[in-house]
């Protein structure tokens, strides 16, 4: 066996060594009837759960649902934030005149804005995407901000010199150099915008994961509460690992090795 | 008539705002340096030889007096004045080639562009690196593809601010000989700053000798030596005893010492 496979099997025995350890305690205890089954149900009875909702489908139906209200939102959201970031980040008038404003709406959390998202637009699609609009713009803004203000004037000087057009330089050097900051902010707007539907569909929804969540309290279903917790948790870790990827394959000017 | 590409520093004066109070930097500098010529710089460093450079190449205002470049009034950057800086500053998300690619200012054909890249990488020796990013590069080979990238758009006057300083000592040799050749085969007029009175001396037809604050020129020294220039050479020897003169006010400096 080489060098390199025995530190990926090296990786996956650490990475599924907790989880293990937990779920085989978890199985035992309620074996042993340590653990009143209608609280915290059993590893074996989620995961026939799971295996159930595969079947009809009602995990792929509610969770497409949540995705695609993510796209959409995630999409809309982080295209607001690189255009209204770089015009911040390049013009110090336009940074000026918005600041206080981000200042002030920024803290809020997203929840507090779902009641007047759908008084305005009432409790259909609209409203959801619209919460993950907000989430997802935060943190673009915010980082692509950052990122193009940091732009080294040094590289700036290079472009002035060989007297380079505005749009040329922008494209060129500005946006190429706030690239690590933008995708951070794209990494952390996928993150919010994941937890973000989950809370909007919790509050008001007929669909999606979120939804499917606070149907399973209301009818005492806690292992589908378990399946759809566990899902969510699944896919915010696939976007993120994404994310990781694509930042990879775009920074690989950034890295030594290769 | 042939184009007239020299350079004119017509009494400039250079000054700052620091708290509010008129710093001068550099005071009445007046020089000329014809078409093609070689000429350095040298001078301790607060002397204002670097912000000379920003105001001939148009990135700093001058205060007073005038630049003339050619028959054009330096009022902002141009084609026609390149430069190349101590740090390499390549793109470091292009690779080298596309890093050269962007010093082309005119319009040109995708082929036209590929082959003025081309030329340029054999020129500067980076032949075989054109895929690389500048991370993947030494010191020295990054400096070959900022001149390069500086050479590219053909400009008819070349400025050099302490281009191989952060070089090591082989390396800047290495690239002493380079820039050399270059000039020879380019025929360009090129103006170096440097603190390195050797390379001044290996390099230049003249040598404006500065001293600071206010910036101002002390003496003009001409190199008459043959090129290459051996720089154990006697003359080459006397020559530098002539520039530290000027820098420590003294007329009896033992050469052996200094190195």
């Amino acid at each position: 066996m080489n060098k390199k496979n025995k530190s990926i099997l090296g990786n996956i025995f650490y990475t599924l060594l907790a989880p293990v350890v937990i779920i085989l305690v978890w199985q035992l205890a309620s074996n042993a009837g340590w653990i009143n089954s209608t609280i915290l149900p059993s590893p074996e009875k989620i995961v026939e759960k799971l295996i159930q909702l595969i079947a009809n489908k009602k995990l792929f139906i509610n969770l497409g649902i949540s995705i695609w209200r993510v796209v959409q939102g995630f999409l809309i959201g982080s295209i607001l934030g690189l255009i209204l970031g770089t015009l911040m980040g390049l013009f110090a008038k336009v940074n000026r005149i918005l600041n206080s404003l981000v200042g002030i709406l920024r803290p809020v959390p997203m929840i507090a804005w779902i009641p007047l998202l759908i008084l305005w637009i009432g409790i259909g699609e609209g409203s959801k995407v619209a919460v993950i609009i907000i989430g997802t713009f935060w943190p673009v803004l915010i980082n692509t901000i950052q990122g193009i203000k940091s732009t080294d004037v040094k590289l700036l000087e290079v472009a002035t010199i060989l007297e380079k057009k505005r749009w040329i330089v922008l494209a060129k050097v500005i946006l190429p150099s706030a690239l690590p900051s933008i995708i951070t902010g794209l990494r952390l707007g996928s993150g919010t915008a994941w937890s973000c539907v989950v809370a909007a569909e919790m509050i008001a929804a007929s669909k999606g994961i979120g939804y499917m969540i606070m149907y399973a309290r209301e009818m005492s279903q806690p292992a589908t509460i378990f399946v759809g917790v566990f899902s969510i948790g699944v896919i915010g870790l696939l976007i993120d690992k994404g994310f990781l990827k694509l930042e990879r394959h775009l920074l690989r000017w950034n890295r030594m090795d290769e | 008539m042939a184009e007239n590409n020299g350079l004119k520093i017509e009494h400039v004066s250079k000054s700052f705002q620091i708290d509010g109070e008129d710093v001068e930097v550099l005071h009445d500098i007046d020089v000329e340096i014809k078409d093609g010529e070689f000429v350095s710089i040298v001078g301790a460093s607060g002397c204002g030889k670097s912000t000379l450079l920003k105001m001939i190449v148009g990135l700093e205002n001058i205060t007073q007096g005038r630049i003339v470049q050619g028959e054009r009034i330096v009022e902002k950057p141009s084609v026609n004045v390149g430069m190349v800086f101590q740090e390499a500053r390549l793109y470091p998300w292009i690779s080298v080639e596309k890093n050269i690619e962007f010093g082309i200012t005119t319009d040109m054909s995708k082929e036209e562009k590929a082959r003025l890249v081309q030329e340029q990488i054999e020129l500067v020796g980076l032949k075989g690196f054109e895929k690389a990013f500048p991370r993947q590069l030494s010191g020295g080979m990054q400096q070959r593809a900022s001149i390069a990238r500086a050479l590219i758009g053909n400009p008819k006057l070349l400025l050099l601010d302490e281009p191989f300083g952060a070089l090591d000592a082989f390396t800047r040799i290495n690239m002493q000989n380079e820039i050399l050749r270059i000039w020879e085969h380019e025929k360009k007029t090129m103006l170096l700053v440097t603190h390195d009175i050797d390379e001044a001396i290996f390099l230049s037809d003249r040598i404006i000798v500065m001293s600071p604050r206010p910036g101002k020129i002390k003496e003009i020294i001409s190199v008459k030596l043959g090129r290459p220039r051996d720089r154990s050479n006697e003359d080459f020897m006397e020559i530098r005893k002539k520039i530290l003169v000027n820098f420590l006010g003294k007329s009896e400096i033992n050469i052996e010492y200094y190195i």
